[in-house]
């Protein structure tokens, strides 16, 4: 499922557009490499509660971190990503395992790192999701 | 063709919305209680998360942080020379609070649970940093939870509910269950009402601030 998601934001020309396409692509599972480039997005599994609601419907909850060195450069990323998955309505994935029925925003905060001088904008979606 | 007709009255009104207002308002105290009840449940379960674990030891990315145990560290003052002790340790676990916002109208009942600045480096660990991957503990605990706070929530309302049915055998105004379901159930299905939406408050003040847009 995650490798759909992630290849569903892949085929966006405005986010790729934003953190690179293709191989060049800044979108990293759990942690950037050293020096990565910026800027760059991090996705992680936030929360996989295991449950099932009716009709077979699973939850899941993905979280994305975007670090840029200005604020401005994250907001857009991150305004880009909530069009794509701030939907209360089928994501069109091409997979050949699951469906994701419903996608939503759900929270997330601004920070910025002192040291680094980076900023970080951490998003929340939780996706509805069944198998096919 | 004589026309002719029919009417029906309800002639009891003011009393009809009367009692209709004390349902809203025994289930609005009912929730607040519960939410109260699991709040305590929801602090207790973020804190059982954090698993103790040795001094420097730390969790593997993705899981949740470890809390170490309270312990007393020595360091040299530079400008006296004495030798200091300070506990650190537990400042996570310690942090995690709960609190029943105040009821406003429009708003809805909403329970807020957060870790003061005594841990201030708690979303950190849930979001991670440049230098950290994140180590979710917050999200995942309180999203295990919401079934039961659901559960808890939609059974205080049946018993609100079959309580005034008791109640209103001996009252001039009938209270049908269903008709009071049916008067409640959109309301928690629409999530209008009760705002089980999980996300961060700057989230759901958005989405109430949406709410009065449209």
């Amino acid at each position: 499922m995650t490798e759909d998601l992630i290849a569903y934001l892949n085929t966006d020309a405005t986010l790729t557009g934003l953190i690179g396409a293709g191989t060049a692509c800044r979108l990293y599972p759990n942690f950037a490499p050293k020096d990565a480039t910026r800027p760059y997005m991090v996705y992680r599994i936030q929360s996989d509660p295991g449950r099932t609601k009716g009709n077979n419907v699973r939850e899941r909850m993905y979280g994305f971190s975007i670090f840029a060195d200005t604020a401005l450069a994250a907001e857009t990323i991150e305004r880009r990503l909530k069009m794509l998955l701030d939907k209360d309505a089928e994501i069109a994935i091409t997979s050949s395992a699951y469906y994701i029925k419903a996608s939503r925003h759900s929270g997330g905060t601004s920070m910025y790192e002192q040291d680094t001088r980076l900023h970080h904008r951490a998003a929340l979606y939780t996706l509805l999701y069944v198998e096919k | 063709m004589s026309e002719f007709e029919s009417f029906m009255a309800l002639q009891n009104k003011d009393a009809v919305i009367a009692s209709l207002k004390q349902d809203f308002s025994d289930v609005q105290v009912g929730v607040q209680e519960i939410m109260a009840m699991n709040g305590v449940l929801i602090q207790k379960s973020l804190q059982d998360s954090l698993i103790p674990a040795p001094a420097d030891t730390y969790s593997a990315p993705g899981s949740a942080p470890f809390a170490h145990e309270a312990h007393t560290v020595n360091s040299r003052s530079k400008t006296s020379g004495k030798i200091l002790s300070y506990s650190i340790g537990g400042e996570l676990k310690k942090s995690i609070r709960y609190k029943i916002l105040p009821l406003m109208l429009g708003e809805p009942i909403t329970l807020k649970i957060y870790s003061t600045s005594l841990a201030f480096y708690g979303h950190m660990l849930e979001f991670g940093t440049s230098k950290m991957a994140a180590r979710p503990w917050f999200f995942p605990g309180i999203q295990q939870m919401l079934p039961s706070l659901k559960g808890a929530i939609e059974a205080r309302i049946d018993e609100v509910v079959k309580r005034k049915n008791k109640l209103s055998k001996k009252r001039a105004v009938s209270s049908d269950k269903g008709a009071i379901l049916r008067q409640l159930r959109p309301m928690i299905d629409n999530k209008e009402y009760f705002n089980l939406r999980l996300g961060t408050l700057t989230e759901m003040k958005n989405w109430t601030a949406d709410r009065y847009a449209e």
